[in-house]
């Protein structure tokens, strides 16, 4: 009876064994051999700096298990959320510049959350940016019981109401506020107050709920209520008008220049990774972002794919993050 | 019947949507269960397999997965005094009482049918008036939701057990912990020490879980707490149906309260069960049985958690907008079916709502299976020896708060608690206050601090809207009656 017993465990470890190594092999194992470095020869650790199920957590799982096919070896997402950000880039800061770890950010964990807090790393100076994989832009919107159409209406609103007119935003310092209060500071005698949230879903039902007057989400947030009528999108953050909504201006059409033109996402490494290992990762990310199934994910998820090859990204990142801190500064 | 219905039915009833229903539910039924893993894990770790199957088999499973972890989260706090999930910390209340009477199985029978009906109910409610419910949901703005925390603060009362000064000192040291963190409206640092890692405030899990599991596992250790092992043999005392009858109305008024809460965005099902556990012990004959292993309690924190099940997919289906962490992870899986939650879904996709629907209530069928089948089973676990049984629980206590955000730094904060939960059990200082003060004080701070910007510093705000000056009164003759019955109380015994 001990025997048979011994025997059944056996078998089942066996088993799974059997099975484990049969994933195994399933990874083709053909490592890409530009630039003379054998990468990657193991798994790679994909950090986000948010919460498993989130849109990073989607976008990582996309472009990931493209990766996975184009290199042949498993791309593993790992959530770190917490530190408004801090704890996934200090983890990715602090691992080996192998091109083994690395990070899919975003612009608040890169260029907002160390220039606020004091939290041990510089964007500049620890992280070599690969590519840039989306952009979201933002759009100000109001409940379109106010029968506010225009952005100058707004405008005039909140000169005419000083202290009445408020604005929401997902919450205080995130990149929603520092963009929307950089747009402010500039036009002179309109006082709006800022109402930080917990997040879009808050913010928008802030609006439907008219308890601000206006509020900054991200367009596929706000597109749906457009939609329905309940909302009016008086402007978008993006240079083009964008093609679900053509009647919407653009900020810079109306003559204001903003700071950044939405959440962005994209892929950094730790600073000293070798740059042939950047150039077959920035080269996949850029297959990735051209699969047709992948595009239609992206697509479908609300989240505009907008590539930036690790150059023009590290550039982007340097300028944004110079004018964010500014602009953090003199909100503190 | 629309042909919407008869679609979205098919949908949900192919022998595939039932299958990943089932599994749903027995995965949502282990996630639940163990300490620190909970349902938006779950979720998280499904929805990379649902990207390419259709959107009501995906769902199916997705719902199934929601619906058997906020069920299956009271079981470990119920059996070993080890909430699951958040959402779970109320069953504490009587749960670990009774399975120490030897009525493990009762309270766990009563746990499956109560979720089960709650669920069903909050289902009922999200067919058939969700739109009109959305509105109220958006009626609430930053007053009402400081005058809901400030009531829900008021629970501290009935949770505290013997001594109220006890309780509102420990509902204070919650309310400390809870200003942990980034000012939520100017983004100022509070109390982090420089360091990062507490820039969002203490995670509730990684806390939930230390305070409760690892307090217990330390007294235990002590060898002061009643041992279990003995009242096994009378475990198998089931639920009595005059029990179940004497409590319909209970668990009605619970889950009408459940489905409230959590069509209220982020409130959350934490809340709903302790209002419920609240108001059934408010309108009790005896209430003195509270608090001592009272089946009654635990109709009223299972019907209501589970009833926010269906509460939080109104304000997602109607409106598109997620009321809790759980809900905006299906937002994202809806949106990547290239459904777009929201005022339109109902007309462009009724066929795929009717079949979210259809789910929902198959979701809540097979946990009520499962769900009785486990209770066969689950009490199981006493039998197995403490110096066994403890040990595991500090596994699966560091394991599950670990991989909550996959850093060691959650599971310092995981044995802090512990201790910080030791300490106060040594010093008759009740444990629910603070939990309860930790979930509520940053809707209440946020809300508050929101609502005096929106009306220029001015303090009227508060009663100057229906809503928020109804549950203000309430909170004050409620605040008022419990001062009173305490100054009654002091009076007498001076007296004697």
């Amino acid at each position: 009876m001990l025997f048979k017993k011994k025997v059944l465990l056996s078998l089942c470890l066996s088993l799974v064994l059997a099975v484990l190594a049969g994933c195994n092999n399933g990874a083709k194992n053909e490592s890409a051999s530009n630039g003379g470095v054998d990468y990657p020869k193991r798994p790679i650790t994909l950090v986000i700096p948010y919460a498993a199920g989130g849109s990073a957590d989607i976008q990582a799982r996309l472009v990931g298990e493209s990766l996975q096919k184009q290199l042949g070896q498993a791309v593993n997402v790992v959530a770190m959320p917490g530190g408004a950000g801090a704890t996934g880039m200090n983890s990715v800061k602090g691992s080996k510049a192998d091109g083994y770890t690395i990070i899919m950010t975003a612009v608040g964990p890169s260029t907002l959350t160390p220039n606020a807090n004091n939290v041990g790393y510089d964007v500049t100076k620890d992280f070599y940016p690969i590519a840039q994989v989306s952009e979201a832009p933002y759009g100000l919107a109001v409940n379109s019981d106010s029968k506010i159409e225009t952005l100058e209406e707004l405008l005039e609103f909140a000169k005419k109401n000083p202290g009445k007119a408020t604005y929401g935003t997902t919450g205080a310092g995130l990149h929603q506020h520092v963009v929307m209060s950089d747009f402010l500071n500039k036009i002179e005698g309109t006082n709006m107050e800022h109402i930080p949230f917990g997040g879009g879903a808050e913010a928008v039902s802030a609006l439907l709920g008219n308890h601000v007057t206006a509020s900054a989400n991200t367009i596929s947030e706000i597109t749906p209520h457009e939609e329905s009528g309940s909302l009016n999108i008086l402007a978008v953050t993006t240079d083009e008008r964008l093609a679900d909504l053509p009647d919407v201006p653009t900020f810079k059409e109306l003559g204001y220049d903003l700071i950044g033109q939405g959440a962005w996402f994209g892929f950094m490494a730790p600073k000293d990774t070798p740059e042939e290992i950047v150039n077959i990762l920035d080269e996949s990310i850029k297959n990735a972002l051209e699969d047709d199934t992948v595009k239609k994910q992206f697509e479908n998820a609300g989240l505009p794919i907008k590539y930036l090859n690790s150059e023009d990204f590290t550039e982007k990142v340097k300028e944004e993050n110079e004018k964010n801190a500014k602009v953090i500064q003199s909100l503190k | 019947m629309s042909p919407d219905i008869i679609a979205g039915l098919l949908f949900a009833l192919a022998p595939a949507a039932l299958l990943a229903n089932l599994a749903g539910v027995a995965l949502g039924i282990v996630f639940g269960a163990l300490p620190g893993l909970t349902a938006t894990m779950g979720l998280a770790l499904l929805i990379p397999l649902t990207f390419g199957i259709p959107p009501v088999i995906a769902f199916s499973a997705l719902l199934g997965v929601y619906v058997g972890a906020v069920y299956a989260g009271s079981i470990t706090a119920i059996l070993v005094g080890t909430p699951g999930t958040a959402a779970a910390a109320a069953a504490l209340l009587e749960g670990p009482a009774l399975t120490k009477k030897g009525e493990a199985k009762k309270a766990l029978t009563m746990t499956t049918v109560a979720s089960v009906l709650g669920g069903i109910f909050s289902c009922a409610i999200l067919i058939l008036v969700s739109p009109q419910l959305a509105k109220v949901a958006l009626s609430f703005g930053p007053p009402e939701y400081f005058a809901l925390a400030v009531f829900g603060l008021s629970i501290v009362a009935g949770v505290s057990g013997k001594s109220l000064l006890k309780g509102i000192i420990a509902g204070l040291i919650g309310l400390f912990i809870a200003t942990i963190g980034m000012d939520p409206i100017i983004g100022t640092n509070r109390f982090t020490f420089g360091n990062p890692n507490l820039l969002n405030g203490i995670n509730v899990v990684p806390a939930l879980v230390g305070l409760f599991a690892i307090s217990e596992v330390l007294t235990r250790i002590e060898g002061k707490s009643e041992q279990l092992k003995s009242k096994v043999s009378t475990s198998s005392i089931g639920l009595k149906a005059s029990e179940l009858k004497k409590n319909w109305f209970n668990i009605i008024r619970s889950s009408a309260i459940g489905t409230f809460i959590g069509i209220i965005p982020a409130t959350g099902s934490g809340v709903a069960s302790f209002v419920a556990y609240n108001e059934a012990k408010r309108a009790s004959k005896d209430k003195e049985q509270f608090g001592k292993g009272n089946i009654d309690g635990i109709a009223a924190t299972e019907s209501a958690n589970s009833a926010v099940t269906g509460g939080a997919l109104v304000p997602l289906l109607t409106l598109g907008i997620p009321g809790d962490v759980i809900t905006a992870v299906m937002l994202g899986a809806l949106m990547i079916q290239g459904l777009t939650p929201g005022p339109m879904l109902f007309t462009t996709n009724g066929d795929v709502v009717y079949g979210i629907f259809a789910a929902l209530i198959l979701a809540n069928i097979f946990t009520l299976f499962l769900g009785l089948g486990a209770t066969k089973i689950f009490p199981k676990l006493l039998r197995i020896p403490e110096g066994i049984l403890m040990p595991v629980i500090v596994v699966l206590c560091v394991l599950g708060s670990y991989s909550i955000a996959n850093s060691m730094f959650d599971v310092l904060i995981m044995l802090s608690f512990g201790l910080l939960g030791y300490i106060m059990l040594k010093a008759d200082l009740p444990l629910a206050p603070l939990l309860l003060s930790m979930i509520l004080a940053p809707i209440a701070e946020t809300n508050f601090r929101r609502a005096m910007l929106l009306s220029e510093q001015d303090l009227t705000i508060f009663l100057t809207r229906p809503v928020s000056l109804v549950i203000l009164s309430v909170t004050f003759i409620v605040i008022g009656k419990i001062g009173f019955n305490e100054y009654k109380k002091f009076r007498n015994e001076r007296t004697i």
